[in-house]
């Protein structure tokens, strides 16, 4: 990032090359559309390259990414809430009461956790379970589970203390919990 | 007193666990959660639970993105550098007084344009060539396989040998793919530039199919590139997708269709299979370098004089054993040689006297020793009929190998043959058809040699009418194919197989297909039947 604050010519064709799956893998579960991540994603490495003169080497380039990360699909989210196009926000578990399975995609889809699942079934059902988190619990699911953030990292990109980071998570994970084990409960036989 | 409501103390302890594995726990804070689990079944079950759900996220799809995005973005930020330089150059004259400074940062943002422009749009029509290089080079092995999970399933099952068929030609390519995935827009342009020419015709080709590609298909190979190099076995995987492809690029078109039908298990365990029927038939397929070696057994042992005088004596024993009288002996013509081995083989069909399954016998031990070793091996290894019968098969195939003399053999033929000049003069005054009717007249006396005639020619090569003729580029052309080449190339995976990498006929040997050979190289006595004269004084 250096490198591209200091207009470096190929450092940020490599910074993007390193960092842009990342950005629209978290950006895809955040909102849900491929394409609009993808348009959110380029939203994120504009301001990236906008402000690389501001960027402040004491904090680790990933945390200053997902934080502009967080802010564009916060800011895309509450866009499309007050148009209503989307709701991209599916009800929590708690909401719909029970197993939102039951409610959701996932009864429309005839799986059944009584069968074991392919790797593709068992790939969508946790893309749905992932869905029925709020945008808070999502985030930090994501950074936690694929980037491997501690929850000080998580927190300074949301603007929460490691302690609600410790309950969100916790929250997140039991409402995971509750949605997927239906479809775990064969075990091991759930091979992937 | 704890005044919690359980439900608090659920919540608690579920913090406690997720925090626990996700390694947040002070030291202290660990032990505590350790001796707790230890204890109580409940929480060691949860702690369970918590995990097993946090891994089964590991199934969530992790999208990726190609080449074309990291080109559209920088394709913005290019947009932005100029705004940038405008902005600069529109607040200068307020600056005045530290002008040497502006001009320092406008250099650098000229800089970084400069960088943009060329990085994203360079007026190049080679750009999308150089942005999408590792999928143009391997246009068609992306093309023929997009499934990741073939290619690990294939990897395990098939790896070994597929890799080790095709080593040599997938190695250096599969250096390339890997080297020009993690490459810049520059560091492939000096790739490309640094091809020789003929490759960088096969790219421009490629880079012309890519192009006409719907732009959807051409996301999808993107997409499916940009997931294959992120893979942790990237490299292996494209090893063998390329392995896979050279091998499969072999196989006739509706083999291919079938396993492009097939799921990824299925299609592994039919690869399998068409490589075991595949080594099963080759076993026994004659090689173009062991035909090669029966025809040259054939001449060797038509040169040879005990042999020549066994085959007489055999002649004169079946006489003798059919008593045909003494003055009726000369009207049986001798046949050449050839014929005569070729007879002898053809008689482990029959039920032939003892006499000729001798003189069978002694060709057919000098007929096996000029094959290779392994070949060799098996045949001896076979009953004795059924060894006789699969060499005579053999030497009938290779017999046959040679291709009727077209206008470019016979045209060969009397070039490099030694025709006198009065030879040559006459020829040369016929017209063209009949200048051809007599080459291939003198090219099949050439061939059948002493003693033998047309009819025998004919018998030898199946060909019961005068043979035509094919042009010239008939001959050498064949039809243009996707993918590499390689030996064994004409029949495919299914088919017999190609020879032993590096094996090629022996170059003491004939090529296959010259029919007989420059007169320079005949035997000594090489003369006339009519008058027994040398054909021309040695030089």
């Amino acid at each position: 990032m250096l490198r591209v604050a200091a207009d470096d010519a190929h450092a940020f064709e490599e910074l993007m090359r390193r960092y842009q799956n990342r950005v629209v893998g978290v950006l895809v579960h955040l909102v849900g559309k491929r394409d609009m991540a993808e348009d959110l994603a380029q939203d994120v490495f504009m301001r990236v390259y906008r402000a690389r003169k501001r960027y402040v080497p004491a904090s680790k380039f990933s945390t200053w990414l997902f934080t502009i990360t967080n802010n564009v699909a916060s800011n895309a989210l509450r866009s499309l809430a007050r148009r209503k196009e989307v709701n991209v926000t599916p009800a929590t578990p708690d909401a719909s009461g029970g197993n939102p399975i039951e409610h959701g995609a996932l009864a429309a889809s005839g799986l059944m956790p009584t069968r074991q699942l392919d790797k593709s079934e068992m790939s969508e059902v946790v893309r749905l379970a992932i869905e029925t988190l709020n945008e808070r619990q999502r985030m930090a699911v994501l950074l936690a589970k694929f980037e491997q953030l501690s929850y000080a990292e998580i927190g300074d990109i949301m603007d929460m203390t490691p302690q609600a980071i410790k309950s969100l998570l916790s929250r997140a994970r039991a409402n995971l919990r509750q949605v997927l084990e239906p479809y775990l409960e064969q075990g091991e036989a759930v091979k992937v | 007193m704890n005044n919690s409501s359980p439900e608090q103390h659920d919540n608690r302890l579920s913090e406690e666990l997720v925090a626990y594995l996700d390694g947040e726990l002070s030291h202290s804070e660990s032990e505590s959660v350790e001796a707790r689990i230890r204890q109580d079944d409940r929480a060691r079950s949860e702690l369970q639970r918590f995990d097993r759900v946090w891994n089964a996220l590991d199934n969530l799809e992790r999208p990726t993105v190609g080449d074309s995005f990291t080109r559209t973005t920088i394709e913005m930020a290019t947009v932005e550098a100029k705004k940038e330089l405008a902005h600069e150059t529109a607040m200068l004259p307020m600056r005045k007084r530290r002008r040497w400074i502006k001009i320092a940062s406008l250099a650098t943002v000229a800089a970084l344009v400069g960088f943009a422009t060329l990085a994203a749009l360079m007026p190049n029509a080679n750009r999308q060539l150089y942005v999408n290089l590792p999928v143009i080079m391997e246009l068609d092995a992306y093309s023929e396989v997009r499934d990741i999970d073939f290619l690990r399933q294939l990897d395990q099952t098939s790896g070994d040998w597929l890799l080790a068929e095709w080593e040599d030609e997938v190695a250096p390519r599969a250096q390339a793919l890997l080297d020009q995935s993690g490459a810049s827009l520059r560091e492939r342009q000096r790739y490309v530039d640094s091809l020789d020419a003929e490759s960088q015709a096969d790219l421009a080709g490629k880079h012309r199919r890519y192009q006409s590609l719907t732009p959807e298909m051409r996301d999808e190979l993107t997409d499916w590139h940009t997931r294959l190099t992120n893979d942790v076995d990237a490299k292996e995987l494209q090893e063998v997708m390329l392995a896979y492809y050279a091998w499969v690029s072999q196989a006739d078109e509706i083999d291919q269709a079938r396993l492009r039908s097939l799921d990824a298990a299925a299609r592994v365990r039919r690869v399998e299979d068409m490589k075991r029927r595949a080594d099963a038939r080759s076993e026994w397929q004659l090689s173009p370098a062991n035909a090669a070696a029966l025809r040259g057994a054939l001449d060797d042992m038509a040169d040879d004089p005990q042999l020549e005088r066994q085959r007489r004596k055999l002649v004169d024993d079946l006489m003798d054993k059919w008593e045909v009288p003494e003055n009726r002996r000369d009207r049986f013509k001798l046949p050449s040689p050839r014929i005569s081995i070729k007879m002898a083989m053809g008689s482990a069909f029959g039920d032939p006297p003892a006499e000729i399954v001798e003189y069978r016998n002694a060709i057919e031990e000098r007929l096996i020793d000029a094959l290779d070793e392994p070949t060799a091996g098996r045949l001896r290894g076979l009953p004795a009929r059924d060894r006789s019968r699969r060499v005579a098969t053999w030497l009938r195939m290779a017999m046959r190998q040679p291709q009727t003399p077209d206008v470019a053999t016979l045209e060969k033929f009397f070039v490099s043959g030694d025709f006198t000049p009065d030879e040559q003069q006459r020829l040369l005054a016929m017209p063209t058809d009949q200048m051809l009717d007599e080459l291939e007249n003198m090219y099949i006396r050439e061939f059948v040699g002493e003693g033998g005639d047309e009819r025998e020619f004919q018998r030898m090569f199946g060909h019961g009418n005068r043979f035509g003729r094919r042009p010239w580029d008939e001959r050498e052309s064949r039809p243009e194919r996707r993918g590499p080449r390689g030996p064994g190339d004409v029949d495919g995976p299914d088919g017999p197989g190609k020879p032993p990498r590096g094996e090629r006929p022996p170059r003491s040997r004939r090529p296959d297909d010259e029919g007989p050979r420059p007169r320079g190289e005949r035997r000594p006595v090489d003369r006339f039947p009519e008058d027994g004269l040398p054909r021309r004084p040695p030089n």
